[in-house]
This record gives structure tokens, C-alpha cells and sequence, in this order.
């Protein structure tokens, strides 16, 4: 395959920035976050939301 | 707890004092992998970061380009400049290394770090096989353009690795590495070769580390025509220096390796000797390039290296295509020689995702198995490897999709940053709400291959399970957080308009 088509990505958002929107969203909690995603059509809000404020280490 | 983030932010001085008295230093590995901000210091070798484009300067200087360069005298300048620089550091390198090579025979220069074993013809014939004849034309014209080299160099990659290993899987392009002290002679080939016509776009880059150091290597690229193809080569000129480091010519740790050499015929069935590293080679540069890899593989490489989901996940199906069990895998890793702390820290988290598969977690049907029946693919040893490859082009599309989401989603908002247009806002956050929704489906369709693992198929299902789960937490799920804070924001500033 040709590797050159994934050389120009951008990550969505840098470490620093994404520590500060956990910390955003921890603050706001769990529930809010669950009710901003469902906002948005997400199928299972509840269980999304625990999972993006879960320590994304959790599994590796 | 706050209701808003104007009340976070209130919070946000007592938060960083809390932060300030915490313990500092990684402890585990999970808080190794959030230490992202030593990446750029840890990483001292790499060979695939493009810095100085030598023939683009060359060319937005000459003659050609002559009404950009008027229009801006200081870019003809400084493109000048950096080509000067470029080439006073190459042969600051040529002269670092001339002590410890001129006491060399060319007999010594030749067998530097290398043995060399001539395939018999029988043997050859046989493994070519596996080689279309244009691509054996491309590797016939590498062999010429190499074959007057002082130094070792070798074909590394793909086309090395279908001679020896169990894999359909064919090499599209070419990369081959020689020592930086025959760099001139081959660039003078390659560029002879170019004015001839077979070879196009020939390019030289030089090469830096991820601290943007010169690391002292210089690729070569372009293309080469053979046939009605056009196929991609990158020979990289690498930064040898026996008394310095004791590296051989894939000096990322690699000491001592051994070279097949194999005469390759061309259409017209004239032959040239071609260098192709062998499979142990082969298969220690996969190792180190998997833990170079794995090493990067937080939200900090993912900016330094989107490319590497594809890659790190190709890594593990080529070992795997080379006889090796992830368990013999994993058990290799201590072994493996690194120069990074990132990469050192790499052998954890890959035993630590080994473990988390084989453990009997993953009660799926199996995800290799599950996307072999419905892709149709044989029930053979090669499905992993395709079903790896459908993965790979997938999760890259996926990639690229919410990579500009990111890219929309920042331009919208410093559009709208100091926007008093309620339409405006309420047209950032309509967008907002859709792009969460498809962030959302594609972070559920990893979900849903995790879903389909299986623990009793580990070995099957290793490969794409070890990228697919780092993606799913370190892309998916932090663009999914940043686009929700952006929602909460722009609703937040709608409502105080409207009040």
C-alpha cells in the first residue's frame, strides 16, 4: 500500500489539549456528558461517556 | 460540581495548584504513555521524517521558477542557504567518518558489518517467482545503479521479504539502504538515469530526527520507470561510523547482517547482482521499527506520525509472515536492541496488549475470521494478512475523515471566535452535533471489531485488535471529547447572546 496517503495527518487534538478537555469534561460530569452526546444522536450515550472519561490506558 | 465552563474556569488555578502538588514521574506504563511531551527529545532516530527537499529548493530557485524567485529574493536566499548548509553537514559527516575508514582495505569497506551469500541460480528462480517482471526490471536497475558502491547496501522491505517469507503480500515500491560515504556516486547514477528517462522526480531529503536535528542521513527518491509501471524509491544513505557507534548500515541497532545476492533479469533477460537483506535482517528491522512505532503511538505521535496506525499494524502481520508467533513475538522484545526510552517503553505496552488478548477477555467470534467470511477471503494462512490490509485502508480513511472534522471544526470556531452572529454560532454548533455523530458511528465501528475478537483466536486476531483498540482511545475518543467541549462552548455563548 501506499504509506504516503497517511503521511499528512493531524491528530484531532494534541495531548495537552486533550488533558484540558477531560478535565473539562470530568468536571461537568459523566451525566452531562451522556446528555451532550445524546444531543448529537449518539446510540448509547451513557456508555460512550463512561468510556471517554475512562483513562484511555484502562486496556493496554 | 460546575454547571458551565465559565465556572470550570474559576476552578482551573485551584485545579493546577492540586496538579502542582502531585507526585511527578511516570510510574506505570499507562503514565508513560500520557508522558508525550518527552517524544520529541526521546526519539533520536528515525528515518522517515522529511525535512529538507533539497531538489524542490534547487528547483524554486533555478530558472523555471524564476518568477517566484524575483517576486521573493529572500526565499531564493534562504533556499540557497539551506542547500549550502545541507551539503556542509553531509560532508561533515563524510569527514567525522573518514578517520575511521580510511585505515580500511576495500575488501574491509565492502564486508563492513556484512557477510554476503550468492543465491544459486536454481534457488533464485525460484523465489523470483514470487516477483513480477517489472518490478524485477526496477530491482535489475537498482542492482546497477548500487553495484559500484564501496560500502554494503541491501533492498530492505517488502521485496526482501517475499523472497524468504510465507506471504502473498507483494512490495510496491522500493527501499534500499547504502552508506552515506557512497552517496555522491549514487546520486550521480541516479541523476544520469534521470536525464535518460527512467527515472523521475529524483529528490534528496535530509534527514532529521523528531528534534529536528540532522541526524546525518540523506534519502534519495523518486521514481523509477520500468515497463508501463512507475514504482516509488527511497534509498536511504545511511550515517555509518564503526568506531563511533558501531553500527552497521541500518544503524538503528542492527550490527551484523547478512546480504543475499541475487541476479535479477530484466525484460530484455540481461542481469544485474541485487543486494537483498535477508531474513533475519529483515525481520530485526521490522522488531525495532515495531517498537520505534509503538513507541510514538500516543496523542503526540499521532501528530509527529498519523501514518504509523497503518504501519505498527503491518509490522505485527509481517513477523507473523515470517514464522514468528506473537507469543515468540513478545518473548523476542527484551532482546531487541533500542535507542529510545519511547521505544524501550514499546516492549511493555505490546506484551501488556498480548496479554489483554490472550487473557480470555475477548469472547468474539473472532475478528479475523468474522471479516475473512464476509470479505470472502480463503481459509488460509494468508487471511489475517489481507484481513490486516482491509483494516489498515479502512481505519486510514476513517483517519483522514476525522482529521479534517478537526481541521473544519478549528477554522469554523476562529471564524466564529469573536463572532456576535447568533446564526453563525448556531451554524458552528448545527455542524458540531453532525460531525460528533459520525466521529461517533466510526469510534463504534472500532468498538464493534473489538466486539468480534476473540481471545481463542489471539494469534489470528492480534494484529488488528493491537492497532485497532489504540485507536479507538487515542484518536477517536479525544477528537469525540474536544468536538463535545466545542459544543458545550459555542451553546454556552449562544445562550448568553440570547439573554
Amino acid at each position: 500500500m501506499n504509506m504516503q496517503q497517511f503521511e499528512n495527518f493531524q491528530p484531532p487534538v494534541s495531548q495537552a489539549k486533550h488533558d484540558e478537555n477531560l478535565d473539562v469534561l470530568k468536571r461537568l460530569g459523566e451525566e452531562r456528558l451522556a446528555k451532550e452526546l445524546a444531543d448529537c444522536g449518539v446510540v448509547d450515550p451513557k456508555k460512550l461517556a463512561e468510556e471517554i472519561l475512562e483513562s484511555p490506558e484502562k486496556e493496554n | 460540581m460546575a454547571t458551565n465552563i465559565a465556572e470550570l474556569d474559576q476552578e482551573k488555578d485551584v485545579a493546577a495548584l492540586e496538579k502542582e502538588s502531585e507526585p511527578r514521574g511516570p510510574e506505570t506504563i499507562a503514565d508513560l504513555e500520557s508522558v508525550s511531551g518527552q517524544l520529541k527529545q526521546d526519539l533520536e532516530k528515525t528515518f522517515r521524517q522529511d525535512s529538507l527537499d533539497i531538489a524542490a529548493l534547487e528547483k524554486a530557485a533555478g530558472p523555471e521558477a524564476a518568477p517566484a524567485v524575483a517576486a521573493s529574493q529572500e526565499l531564493e536566499k534562504t533556499a540557497a542557504e539551506l542547500k549550502e548548509e545541507a551539503r556542509i553537514r553531509l560532508d561533515a559527516v563524510l569527514a567525522a567518518s573518514q578517520a575511521a575508514f580510511e585505515s580500511l582495505s576495500p575488501e574491509e569497506k565492502k564486508q563492513l558489518h556484512t557477510t554476503y551469500q550468492e543465491i544459486p541460480a536454481e534457488v533464485a528462480t525460484d523465489r523470483l517467482k514470487k516477483i513480477p517482471p517489472e518490478m524485477q526490471g526496477a530491482l535489475k536497475v537498482c542492482g546497477e545503479v548500487f553495484q559500484d558502491c564501496e560500502y554494503p547496501w541491501a533492498m530492505i522491505g517488502s521485496n526482501a521479504l517475499v523472497l524468504e517469507a510465507e506471504t502473498e503480500k507483494l512490495g510496491d515500491d522500493l527501499d534500499i539502504i547504502f552508506a552515506i560515504q557512497d552517496f555522491d556516486q549514487v546520486y550521480e547514477k541516479l541523476e544520469a538515469l534521470e536525464q535518460a528517462g527512467t527515472v523521475e522526480h529524483l529528490k534528496v531529503t535530509e534527514m532529521k530526527n523528531l528534534a529536528g536535528q540532522a541526524n546525518g542521513c540523506f534519502k534519495l527518491s523518486g521514481q523509477m520507470k520500468s515497463g508501463e509501471r512507475l514504482i516509488d524509491f527511497e534509498a536511504f544513505g545511511q550515517n555509518i561510523d564503526p568506531e563511533k557507534n558501531k553500527n552497521g548500515l541500518v544503524n538503528i541497532g542492527l550490527d551484523e547482517h547478512q546480504v543475499n545476492v541475487y541476479q535479477i533479469p530484466d525484460a530484455k533477460g540481461e542481469t544485474a547482482a541485487v543486494n537483498m537483506m535477508d531474513k533475519a535482517g529483515v525481520e530485526k528491522l521490522y522488531f525495532q521499527n515495531l517498537l520505534n512505532e509503538f513507541g510514538l503511538y500516543d496523542l503526540e505521535g499521532w501528530n509527529n506520525r498519523g501514518f504509523l496506525n497503518s504501519k505498527a499494524i503491518q509490522r505485527i502481520a509481517n513477523l507473523q509472515n515470517l514464522g514468528n508467533s506473537p507469543e515468540k513475538i513478545v518473548g523476542a522484545l527484551p532482546e531487541v536492541g533500542v535507542k529510545t526510552e519511547k521505544a524501550e517503553q514499546a516492549k511493555e505496552v505490546i506484551s501488556h496488549l498480548w496479554e489483554g488478548i490472550k487473557g480470555g477477555e475477548y469472547k468474539g467470534p473472532g475478528l479475523t475470521r468474522t471479516l475473512g467470511e464476509k470479505l470472502n477471503l480463503p481459509d488460509n494462512r494468508y487471511r489475517p494478512e489481507k484481513v490486516v490490509d482491509f483494516i489498515t485502508k479502512e481505519t486510514g480513511a476513517q483517519m483522514k475523515s476525522i482529521s479534517e472534522i478537526g481541521k473544519q471544526a478549528e477554522a469554523m470556531e476562529k471564524a466564529a471566535e469573536n463572532s456576535l452572529d447568533p446564526k453563525a454560532l448556531a451554524e458552528y454548533d448545527g455542524f458540531l452535533k453532525a460531525k460528533i455523530g459520525e466521529v461517533a458511528a466510526i469510534r463504534d465501528r472500532y468498538q464493534e471489531y473489538l466486539g468480534m475478537t476473540s481471545s481463542q483466536d489471539a494469534e489470528a486476531d492480534f494484529a488488528p485488535y493491537a492497532a485497532l483498540i489504540r485507536l479507538k482511545d487515542y484518536f477517536a475518543q479525544p477528537a469525540l471529547a474536544d468536538l463535545v467541549v466545542r459544543k458545550i462552548r459555542t451553546e454556552e455563548k449562544l445562550l448568553a447572546l440570547e439573554n
